[in-house]
């Protein structure tokens, strides 16, 4: 079920989109560009959601940049005196 | 017409973005941390919330028409100013996946434990996309009516929940020192006070602040530290030395109002009050973060990464949902004042120290060597983005290019509000000329450019 929704929203965003674009003219290519990027990585947060993979996703990237210096932080806060 | 927005709606605005999901969300967590000092640590991050949010109207106000991207781009440069703007869109995207989540776990732990968490988060972010694509005209037309209902109920059940309170609870304050309350500090300043440097994407949308803005600015966000503190003292007041286990502390509160068996069960009120205060933020998040991809690209106004862009958002949601409830409020609590702090303050505040900088700059020389200069840099056009009557004549540029690109709809040259003001068809574009192009050797470019 999981995967049927996530694949309709993925195909009527496609879709809409689509059709705003017909009606509007073309896009630059940097816009086509992000789009794809954008569901790519969409695909990629969902493949990770399904359980099937396990991937560095986007939190895991925050807690590698910010997650030593909260830790820190935090040790600093519980520490009495 | 271009979409525009009072300084009334501004302020509005701003105390919606900062009191809708906080208002619901803060209580718990900060007692967790700070005891019954919460609220004390609520008014100091409020305090260095206000010196927060004068840099933003500052910079609005000295680049009338133009956003953060906009006015970074002329400010310290094209390259720093795509690293910025990365930085800034990679903390809008996490807020917005953070409060849809919320919302999502709110839901699944409190009202309808069988319902799958992907329902919450599709469905929110789908009515998200469809309010930004609607423009911010609606939206700050629409937010603060729906605001004032979720105050009205915060309120309501605040009153109603009176004869449980018990005064003896908010003592001792400060039982084991200062550094439990800097740790309520730290959480709360992170969320909401630090968050308010999104509105540098927003304010470019104000038509004229007036002389008095910076004064309702700070109003909105003294209001915002009167409820969030007051909501924190009545969860205080109700459960004592318990209160920072209650996660959603008011919805907690108002399970407990029991009057005379008529009015019980006021829990729906504030289900729904923080359904909407959510709905509410997360739309002026994506706005936001629509804005500074776009502006990162160079787009005029399309809305075609809307969606793609909610889609993301919502995949974000559903993949730290997996990782359970225990490390979303590490991400939560640990981890986003930082993240808010380096990624979108910091940021902020070098372009302001270095506009500050360069205006004082500006100031110091003589007339007719800045206009030398003027015609220095004009002639130089890889050195575009040096000079904010440069940086005009580029945007003109491209945007003429970009007209040519993409041919975009009448509808969508009617939303372009920043390109108009960049092209000089607003009143503020044509203040920021005048005041950046006071030579009359400077505008004779322009009007070649716009021509070519």
């Amino acid at each position: 079920m999981y995967i049927v929704i996530l694949s309709l929203c993925i195909v009527c965003v496609i879709v809409a989109d689509y059709r705003e674009g017909v009606r509007d003219g073309p896009r630059p290519s940097r816009t086509k560009l992000t789009y794809g990027l954008l569901l790519a990585l969409a695909l990629y947060h969902m493949a990770d959601a399904t359980g099937l993979i396990h991937v560095m996703t986007y939190y895991d990237t925050a807690n590698a940049l910010f997650g030593p210096a909260a830790d820190a932080l935090f040790k600093w806060f519980k520490l009495r005196g | 017409m271009a979409k525009t927005i009072t300084a009334n709606q501004a302020a509005l605005l701003l105390f919606v973005f900062m009191t809708s999901s906080s208002i619901i969300n803060i209580p718990g967590p900060t007692i967790q941390f700070a005891g019954n000092a919460a609220w004390i640590s609520i008014l100091i991050s409020a305090a260095i919330g206000m010196l927060t949010v004068l840099p933003v109207i500052m910079l609005a106000k000295r680049h009338p028409g133009q956003n953060f991207i906009e006015y970074s781009r002329n400010v310290v440069g094209a390259p720093i100013t795509i690293l910025f703007g990365l930085l800034f869109l990679y903390y809008q995207t996490h807020m917005a996946s953070a409060i849809v989540l919320d919302i999502a776990m709110f839901l699944n732990s409190s009202v309808m434990r069988n319902t799958p968490s992907y329902w919450f988060i599709l469905l929110s972010f789908l009515v998200a996309a469809l309010s930004v694509r609607t423009g911010i005209d609606k939206m700050t037309g629409l937010f603060p009516v729906l605001m004032a209902s979720v105050m009205l109920f915060v309120v309501l059940v605040t009153l109603l929940s009176i004869s449980n309170y018990s005064f003896g609870n908010l003592l001792p304050v400060l039982p084991n020192g200062a550094k439990p309350l800097l740790q309520g500090v730290y959480t709360t300043y992170g969320f909401p006070y630090c968050e308010v440097v999104l509105f540098s994407m927003i304010l470019c949308y104000v038509k004229a602040f007036g002389k008095r803005f910076e004064f309702k600015a700070l109003q909105a966000v003294l209001a915002n530290a009167l409820s969030l503190s007051g909501a924190t003292v009545v969860t205080i007041l109700v459960f004592g030395p318990i209160a920072g286990d209650r996660k959603y502390s008011l919805f907690e509160v108002a399970r407990t109002v029991n009057i005379i068996d008529v009015f019980s069960r006021m829990e729906a009120l504030i289900g729904y009050s923080l359904i909407l205060a959510s709905f509410m933020k997360t739309t002026i998040v994506l706005f936001t973060a629509h804005q500074t991809l776009m502006h990162l690209l160079k787009l005029k106004q399309d809305r075609m990464l809307i969606f793609p862009l909610a889609l993301f958002m919502a995949a974000i949601s559903l993949a730290a949902a997996t990782r359970g409830e225990t490390k979303w409020h590490y991400e939560v609590s640990a981890i986003h004042p930082l993240w808010g702090f380096s990624f979108a303050l910091l940021p902020l505040l070098i372009v302001f120290a270095v506009d500050l900088m360069r205006g004082k700059k500006d100031d110091a020389q003589p007339p007719q060597a800045a206009n030398g200069q003027a015609n220095k840099e004009q002639g130089d056009s890889g050195q575009a983005s040096k000079a904010p009557s440069n940086a005009k004549q580029s945007d003109t540029q491209q945007s003429s290019t970009e007209q040519s690109d993409a041919q975009p709809s009448s509808t969508e040259q009617s939303d372009a509000q920043p390109s108009n003001a960049s092209q000089g068809n607003s009143p503020q574009a044509n203040a920021s000329l005048s005041n950046s192009m006071q030579a009359p050797q400077a505008n004779a470019p322009q009007g070649n450019s716009s021509k070519a």
